[in-house]
Formats: structure tokens, sequence, C-alpha cells
């Protein structure tokens, strides 16, 4: 029956949203506390100039103006590495598409009830992609709180920034449940997916430190290149980088439900 | 297809890394309505059958079909009419067997809750606990109950029995007997002889992926040998009966008691140890372990459990 699956996997998961939510929300709290006043601020922007450009570029700050910011400093200390963790949340659930309940023998007892192996993956994808906009919804909530009491900032760009994490995180989670039908061995894949997210954010800073060099081509190949870190909080929405995030999701969501179509199932 | 076949394969086979086909051109019907056990030791292409019916792994060659139509192509509508039982059951540790009935239920649709209760009752079975803390043969239970609930044309059991203990077999040779009434059709896999023996109506023998013979239990079990063991007084040597006519398989059990294999009458028996003191005599009918054997090359008895792994 349809949906089933869907709702069974919201109503058996939905806590994860506001724990995981919550966890990231507090860390960003925690990270505003840090931020006393704006006049530290500039100060801390005027130190960070004295630096070589290349460290400001690593670590996705253009200009150290930015910095100056309330909203630059968030996107800095903040959306730079909860990208991260995100990206650890979307490989979870990836493997929980299909790779975990074929490891432990439960996929046999799902696919003898009468729904196509389409059906079961399809419904799954779509309810983990609910719950990581929960969990980003949930974490802008505790961020949202943590600034009405400490420093003045614009919410707007607060929430787009949460936001910005929503596209990257499917595509991690695509990349992840082509890996789990491709692979079936849940560490494998496991493997596999950290070190998607782990590369791909190493194959951006190291990249972006080598900006005038040929390595700087890594950064076309990560996705959080596309992700935009902490630039995100001067640069806004880059709609093309949020369109190739979102395609190259579906292109591995798609994958990965023609593989599993094609295979094998528990061996 | 004859009017009567419920489950067909054509030629199936299965060959996975290896070379070794897992399941070798198997050719077998079974019809509606019947208790079909399909029997062989661990390793025999039993559950490779079953998930390639079940459309979980693909045929390598041949194809299945079961109520007319082919099991990959049209598996869903297959399956709405299925109800399945896997060697092992693994389900979500920390879901209680009522949520994990009523998610597979709602999965199905039209499962009668008032059955699930009467099922859950008939095999005393609670569904308040989670999963992790059943024992085996409790994850059987559920496992049945999970099986029949929604009262489906076929049943596709792999080693039903396996962990209840006696009272719970009889009750689910109950269940499968009235399943059978109500014109439902069971495919069972076993290695444990005797539930076969009770409840099935063909029995269809597996050895290394080929399928050795397909039998009526009736006809299987009405062979002419018997097992006989005979305690005498005094100290005997095999060879008192080792030249008897129709008697094979002499084994001392002990230095007075003598097993053997009779086919035939018993008088040439009885003339050859008329001279000695003889204290009992037992004869025991072919159970359909022997008749297994028999397809496998006759072991003496006392090879038998580690020769076939049976139980």
């Amino acid at each position: 029956m349809r949906g089933v699956i869907f709702w069974q996997t919201l109503r058996h998961h939905w806590r994860q949203a506001l724990y995981w939510g919550g966890g990231i929300g507090l860390l960003g709290i925690y990270i505003l506390l840090a931020l006393p006043n704006v006049d530290m601020l500039e100060q801390y922007a005027q130190l960070m100039e004295t630096m070589p450009p290349l460290v400001l570029q690593a670590f996705g700050a253009t200009d150290a103006a930015q910095l100056a910011t309330p909203e630059g400093f968030i996107g800095f200390g903040y959306f730079s590495y909860m990208m991260l963790i995100m990206g650890a949340y979307a490989v979870g659930a990836g493997l929980n598409v299909t790779a975990v309940e074929e490891d432990r023998g439960i996929l046999d007892v799902l696919l003898s009830a009468p729904i196509s192996r389409t059906q079961l993956m399809i419904e799954k994808i779509l309810a983990y992609s609910v719950i990581i906009l929960l969990i980003i919804l949930v974490s802008f909530g505790f961020l949202a709180a943590g600034a009405v009491f400490s420093i003045p900032m614009d919410m707007g760009k607060l929430f787009a920034g949460s936001l910005n994490m929503l596209p990257a995180s499917l595509t991690v989670l695509g990349f992840t449940v082509f890996v789990g039908a491709w692979v079936r061995v849940r560490t494998t894949a496991l493997a596999i997916s950290a070190g998607f997210v782990v590369v791909g954010y190493f194959f951006d800073f190291i990249g972006r430190a080598a900006s005038e060099s040929v390595i700087n081509v890594l950064t076309k190949i990560s996705y959080y290149s596309y992700y935009g870190g902490g630039q995100f909080m001067s640069t806004g929405v880059v709609w093309g980088n949020v369109a190739i995030l979102i395609a190259v999701g579906l292109i591995l969501f798609v994958a990965g439900v023609a593989v599993f179509q094609r295979r094998d199932i528990g061996l | 297809m004859a009017n009567n076949a419920l489950i067909q394969m054509e030629n199936l086979t299965k060959v996975y890394g290896d070379a070794t086909p897992a399941l070798d051109s198997l050719n077998l019907t079974v019809n509606r309505g019947e208790i079909f056990g399909y029997l062989g030791p661990n390793g025999a292409g039993k559950t490779t059958t079953i998930r390639l019916l079940l459309d979980l792994i693909r045929p390598t060659q041949g194809r299945a079909s079961i109520f007319g139509l082919d099991v990959k192509a049209d598996s869903v509508e297959i399956r709405k009419r299925i109800g399945f039982l896997p060697g092992e059951l693994n389900l979500w540790d920390r879901l209680t067997a009522r949520e994990i009935v009523n998610y597979l239920g709602n999965l199905r649709g039209g499962v009668d809750n008032a059955y699930v209760k009467q099922l859950a009752e008939r095999l005393s079975f609670d569904m308040s606990k989670r999963m992790r803390t059943y024992s085996t043969g409790n994850k059987r239970k559920l496992g049945l109950i999970l099986a029949l609930m929604h009262k489906p044309d076929l049943l596709i059991l792999d080693e039903p029995s396996s962990g209840l203990d006696p009272l719970m077999q009889q009750t689910f040779n109950q269940l499968m007997l009235e399943a059978k009434a109500n014109g439902q059709t069971v495919f069972l896999s076993s290695h444990v002889l005797n539930e076969v023996q009770a409840i099935c109506d063909r029995v269809g023998i597996l050895r290394a992926g080929k399928l050795q013979a397909v039998e009526t239990v009736e006809r299987l079990t009405h062979v002419d040998f018997r097992r006989v063991t005979i305690t005498f007084r005094d100290k005997v040597a095999p060879s008192l009966v080792s030249g008897v006519t129709g008697v094979t398989s002499v084994s001392a059990d002990n230095a007075n008691v003598l097993s053997m294999q009779l086919q035939g009458d018993f008088d040439p028996l009885l003339k050859a140890i008329n001279s000695t003191y003889v204290q009992d005599i037992h004869i025991e009918e072919p159970t359909l372990e022997d008749i297994f054997l028999t397809f496998y090359g006759g072991q003496p008895a006392n090879h038998r459990e580690k020769a076939t792994g049976l139980t």
C-alpha cells in the first residue's frame, strides 16, 4: 500500500530530527555566545587580514571584512562545519534506505509484501529527505533563539544559510543510497560514503588554498564547493550551485534505484 | 501449464559467484491446494529456490511462475497472494511484535486484526514485547503470524518448525492442515522429515541443487524394508545373520545386539537365529529419513546424522 513505508520511516525516525537538529543548533548557540560584540569582530577581522590570503581562502572566506559582521562570522564558524555534521546524518540515512536492512536480512520480509523495490526506495528517500529538512529547521530554531538573546542578526540570511545545507545534504544522501544499492555490504558502503563527505570537504579546502594552481580543479568535483560553506552569508544563494547539487542528488537516487532493481538481494 | 499447477518451475538454474550451481535445471510443479514438502540437507538449494520464487534473487537460467504469473515480471501481483516465512526471521529489534504486525499488515492491507489475535492465542504468543527480547521459538511464532495473517492463497515457509517446541509443532501442523482445508497451498522446506511426513501430500527431494525425486508421502513410505534390532542373551557375531537372504547393513550395537536392514520376508532371518536365545526383537517401519537416505546412496543407519545433518 502506498505511503506506508514513508510514514513508518517518519514515525520511526522523527525524534532524530529533534536530537540532530537540537545538537547542531546548540553548537550554533555556543558559537553565538563566543561572539561578544561587533567591535571585537572588527578586531578579529583585522587580525585575519594580517594572515596570508590563502589561509582565508582555505577557510572559505574571500575577504577578511566578511568576518567583521555577525552573519559573516556565523557563516565562517558555523555553516562551514555544520555541513559535515549534516553529511554524517545523510550518510546514516542513506544507509538506512537499503543497506542496513539488507545486511540484517529484514528486506527479505519487507520485500515479501506486495511492494516493488522502486517503491520501497522512493518512499524511504522521501522520508529521509523530509527528516533532513526537519533537522535543518530545528537547528535554525535553536540558532535563531540564540541570536535573539545574543547579538542582532539578519534572520533572513540565517534562515537561508540553514536551508542552504539541504541541497548538499540531499547530494550526500543520494550518493550513499547509490553506494548502498551498489556494494550491498553496509560497512563498505559506510566507509565509501563517509570518505565522500570528508574527501569532498578537503578537496574544497585544498583547492581553495591553491586557487592559482591546477589543484583548484579539485573544487569542481567537491560537493562542498557547490555548497559554498561560510561564503554563503556574503554571496547569498547561488542558484546554479543549488541546481547542480539537486541534479546530482537526483541522478544518484535514480542510479541507486536502477542498480537495486536489477540485482540479487541479501547475498 | 496444467490447470491445477500453482507453482511451476522450468529449467530453473541459479549460479552464484563460483561455477557450482546452487540450483541446477529444476523442473517442479506444485499443485493448487496441496501441502508440498521440499526436502534436502543444508546447502541443497531449498532456500535458493524460495528466494527465486519471491524474486529476491534472479535466475541464471530458466523461469518460474506462480498463479500463472511470471515471478519476476509480476512479482508484486504474486506477493499480494503469498505469505512468507524466512528461514531466519530478522526484523526491527526496537519495535514490538504488535507494531511489526501493524506495519507489515498496513503494507499488505486487508489484514483482519481479530484473526491476528486468534493466531497469537493459538501460538501462545505475547505480541507486546520488543523484537529483541524474543527467543528463537517466539520469533518463529511471530514469523508464522506474519505469514498467515492475510490468509494468503500460497504459503511459502522456509524451515517453519525449527525452534518450535513439540506442542507448538502440533499447533503448526493443525494450522497447515486447516490452511489446506481452506483451499490454500503450502510450499514448505525442511530437513526435519517427521514434520513433512505428518502433513505433506507430496515431497520433493533436493540434493546439491538437483531434484532427486518427487513422490507422494504415501508412496515414498511404502517401501519394502524395515530396520530390525535383535537382542540376544549371549554374545553373537554379525556373521550369524550377514549372509541371510534380504539382510543388509548389519551392525553390532553391543556384544549381544545386532541391527540390520531387512528386505522381504522374515522367515530366512528367523531360521538363521533359531539356535540362539533371543530376548527381544524390535522392528521399525522405514521412516522418511530412511527413504530420504536411499536417494542419497543408502549409508548405514549409524552414519546417517553425520552424513546428512538430519535432525
